[in-house]
């Protein structure tokens, strides 16, 4: 591929009038003075479904979330407020069977005598228990 | 105020107006697209050689790139990122194009109707253009297209074709020569009547 550098100072960067005037016959709007203008409104029509999606999009800021939110948010914490008060304010509980608290059901089974697992009279029973477990 | 005088004001770089239509600013993707429609259908009709086409892919092009804004990951350099879209675009186009060729019953090219001297004259200019055109490779065609008619500098084609400044340079001198063989003989002086 043969290539040529030309450097900065020998650059010449305007256009070649002959080259571009037979290339003007490839501009549409030569001969249709309204092409360019058509092109133009054609390509705006096609893009505004996009155009509002992204409108419709930038107008969630984050304040706007945020009380989007809020407007969800206050009527369901005044209800859970109104919920708890209602609870509070009814008589308490009879007393006469109070709940189980966790020491008592670890401690239930201590009371009564462990069965004898390992009697001196059960010996075939612990050779028995042994090949069992091993 | 003029394009050159909107193209130093900040607040008309690609960059802003990318990032206005990011949010569906109308007035900002009008600008976009103004500023962008004839380079973009000239990089298209450089790949697909026929007028419709390249205004399908051009038009479709815009669209795409409109829907794909937040890909454009550097919103200064849009004009490159566009190109890349509408070179694309007319790649699929010709693909689809030539899938519908092959299937297609062939259509009788004349009515039998004689057209009209201008119209006739036209066609024969412009066939002989894409015949001179078409012995350019693709980046020839869309670095001398937009050098020399739609007037951008050797750095602004660099920049948005991504190619060396010394080889938009090496293009731009290879296609002007090979036009100028090609269509002197042919057209001369025709075009400027």
């Amino acid at each position: 591929m043969n290539l040529i550098f030309w450097s900065s100072e020998k650059d010449d960067d305007r256009r070649d009038p002959q080259v571009g005037s037979w290339l003007g016959e490839l501009d549409p709007g030569r001969d249709d003075a309204t092409y360019w203008m058509r092109f133009h409104r054609d390509a705006l029509a096609a893009s505004q479904f996009e155009l509002a999606r992204r409108q419709r999009a930038s107008e969630l800021t984050v304040a706007g979330v945020v009380s989007s939110w809020s407007r969800a948010l206050v009527p369901v914490a005044l209800a859970a407020a109104a919920a708890a008060g209602i609870m509070l304010a009814q008589p308490e509980l009879d007393a006469t069977d109070p709940p189980m608290l966790v020491e008592d059901v670890l401690s239930m089974g201590l009371v009564e005598p462990m069965p004898a697992v390992f009697g001196e009279d059960e010996g075939d029973d612990l050779l028995l228990l042994a090949s069992e477990v091993y | 105020m003029t394009s050159h005088q909107r193209l130093e004001d900040p607040r008309f770089a690609d960059g802003e107006l990318v990032r206005r239509a990011r949010e569906g600013d109308e007035d900002a993707y009008s600008l976009l697209v103004g500023r962008y429609m004839r380079p973009a259908y000239l990089v298209a009709l450089s790949v697909t050689r026929r007028h419709e086409d390249a205004e399908d892919a051009a038009q479709e092009a815009f669209l795409v790139a409109l829907q794909r804004l937040e890909e454009c990951r550097n919103p200064d350099r849009f004009g490159g990122w566009l190109m890349t879209i509408v070179r694309n675009r007319s790649r699929n186009l010709l693909r689809r194009e030539s899938l519908r060729e092959t299937s297609a019953v062939p259509e009788t090219a004349s009515s039998g109707e004689p057209l009209p001297d201008r119209v006739t004259e036209r066609s024969e200019l412009d066939e002989t253009l894409q015949a001179a055109l078409a012995e350019l490779t693709p980046v020839q065609r869309e670095v001398v297209l937009l050098h020399d008619l739609e007037g951008w500098k050797h750095r602004e084609i660099a920049e948005r074709l991504d190619l060396p400044s010394g080889t938009v340079r090496s293009h731009l001198h290879f296609a002007r020569k090979a036009l100028r063989g090609m269509l002197e003989g042919a057209l001369g002086d025709h075009v400027k009547g």
